[in-house]
């Protein structure tokens, strides 16, 4: 049977019917069309489908939609402002931290939800926050380097702000 | 891979929780973070009509402060223990374990401390698809009569209990509340499991676990998590050890180790306990000897359930006991200044 599900989906509020069986994955990309989320494992082993919910990182094919009934997601089509890529974006860009990018969404709002909590991590903290996603083309060093490189940005955007 | 089709509940209060529970008996299945149980669906390993949410029960997401220590709710998210004031100094081995399971994405939103403890159990020849499946007959786990992890096959399931959370809170003597709609019972952690590998935890079809009850360790006393795995994250454990230490002047007064990733249930190794105690701190020989009773105690649980061969498991496991007692011992110090 389905169920009315609403939730704030990169700032706008989102109302649908889904199955139980629906993951959070599967509604953003085939019900919203927010294809940046991508599906690896499905299993929960990959990180490939990070999505920030209520300010967390989760796999969401590990998370059915109706249990994000009533919460906020953030996906990687929610980032960019009027156009400008985010800063952490900018710094993957950069660095040449994307090779296949099918593993930037989800490294990219894992890094995300790491500089909200902790805005000077150390390399340590960084690798530690991304031990969710693998990266099969092994850009690790160029990743931890790009979420370096975005926090010093965004920790000068705040100071001169 | 898609989910199979089941009913959403989703209750108000334990009660309901409960309620439903009774109803649905084996067909009703309590669903916290998921990260366990829905995989397991995917893959046709469980197949419930209804699942239970726990989204609703913020009582279950709540950690307590009692007079003998922590009450934590089941639905605790694992990120959760690991930010709780004081917690890595109070209970440093607790805090390595829960740091140990899954990876960020993981222990933030979705893993909870009482889905880690109640986890199926796995097998390398049993978690796997229904396509990687249908290449044999079923296993004993699977419904079928046989074991693939056993040379020669078995009546036994060979599967292994891959809770890390486990060890370290059976070593500390940690408690779990278990509740149905007939009532309430409290029992030690140890209890939960059965030992059995097609049905792996005593809990019945109308049970859930509810709590989960750490005792403060008292002065001079240690605790310490050790897991090998072959990556950093995301990985089960090839073994791990959890253990407890108290020294009293310069003598080992109490020891408690358990062996995880090695059997149906956390192997507990109490004579860890008759080896060590009295034994000075110092007596590099005592736990030598200790870890060697983990392993004898070990070996004829270990069979070919994992990707890593036995027989470096079997090697393994003194050494990982070894390193935990030792931090654990390590530890006993630094509790008693606090």
């Amino acid at each position: 049977m389905k169920t009315i599900i609403q939730m704030t989906v990169n700032g706008e509020l989102v109302e649908s019917a889904v199955e139980p069986n629906r993951t959070l994955l599967q509604f953003l990309r085939e019900d919203l069309d927010l294809t940046g989320t991508k599906h690896g494992c499905g299993l929960g082993d990959c990180g490939a489908c990070t999505v920030i919910l209520d300010g967390k990182p989760v796999n969401s094919c590990l998370v059915l939609a109706v249990q994000a009934h009533g919460r906020e997601v953030l996906t990687i089509e929610g980032l960019a402002e009027n156009g400008n890529l985010h800063p952490i974006q900018q710094a993957f860009v950069d660095k040449g931290a994307i090779q296949c990018g099918f593993c930037t969404p989800g490294m990219i709002l894992s890094a995300k939800a790491l500089l909200d909590e902790n805005p000077k991590p150390s390399e340590l903290e960084i690798r530690t926050a991304i031990s969710g996603n693998l990266c099969r083309c092994t850009g690790y060093q160029k990743i931890v380097e790009a979420v370096q490189e975005a926090a010093t940005v965004i920790d000068g955007t705040e100071v001169s702000s | 891979m898609r989910l199979p089709a089941f009913d959403y509940e989703l209750p108000g209060n334990l009660d309901e929780a409960l309620e439903l529970l009774n109803t649905y008996g084996p067909n009703g299945k309590i669903l916290a973070g998921g990260t366990d149980l829905l995989v397991r669906m995917k893959q046709g390993l469980a197949l419930p009509t209804h699942l239970i949410s726990l989204k609703a029960l913020p009582e279950l997401a709540t950690i307590r402060e009692s007079e003998v220590g922590l009450r934590i709710g089941a639905a605790v998210r694992l990120r959760d223990i690991l930010t709780y004031p004081t917690l890595e100094d109070r209970v440093p081995g607790f805090f390595e374990a829960v740091s140990s399971i899954g990876a960020p994405s993981i222990q933030h939103f979705s893993g909870t401390i009482g889905g880690n403890l109640c986890q199926d159990n796995r097998c390398q020849f049993y978690n796997q698809s229904s396509f990687f499946r249908k290449a044999r007959q079923p296993c004993n786990k699977a419904g079928g009569k046989t074991c693939y992890a056993w040379e020669g096959g078995s009546d036994k399931c060979y599967s292994v209990c891959q809770s890390d959370a486990a060890p370290v809170l059976m070593a500390m003597e940690a408690e779990v509340v278990v509740r149905s709609k007939q009532g309430e019972r409290t029992m030690p952690l140890a209890e939960l499991y059965s030992s059995v590998g097609e049905r792996p935890l005593t809990l019945a079809d109308d049970e859930m676990l509810t709590e989960i009850r750490v005792p403060n360790p008292g002065p001079g006393t240690g605790t310490a998590f050790e897991k090998l795995t072959y990556r950093s994250a995301i990985d089960y454990a090839v073994l791990s050890a959890g253990a407890l230490v108290q020294t009293e002047g310069e003598r080992i007064t109490r020891a408690r180790l358990v062996i995880g990733a090695v059997s149906r249930a956390p192997l507990g190794i109490p004579t860890a306990q008759n080896i060590l105690q009295g034994r000075p701190p110092g007596d590099e020989e005592a736990l030598d000897e200790a870890a060697r009773a983990a392993a004898n105690a070990a070996e004829a649980f270990i069979a070919n359930n994992m990707a890593q061969p036995a027989e470096y498991r079997k090697q393994m496991v003194s050494v990982m006991a070894k390193r935990a007692l030792s931090r654990a011992l390590s530890r006993t110090g630094m509790t008693e200044a606090t």
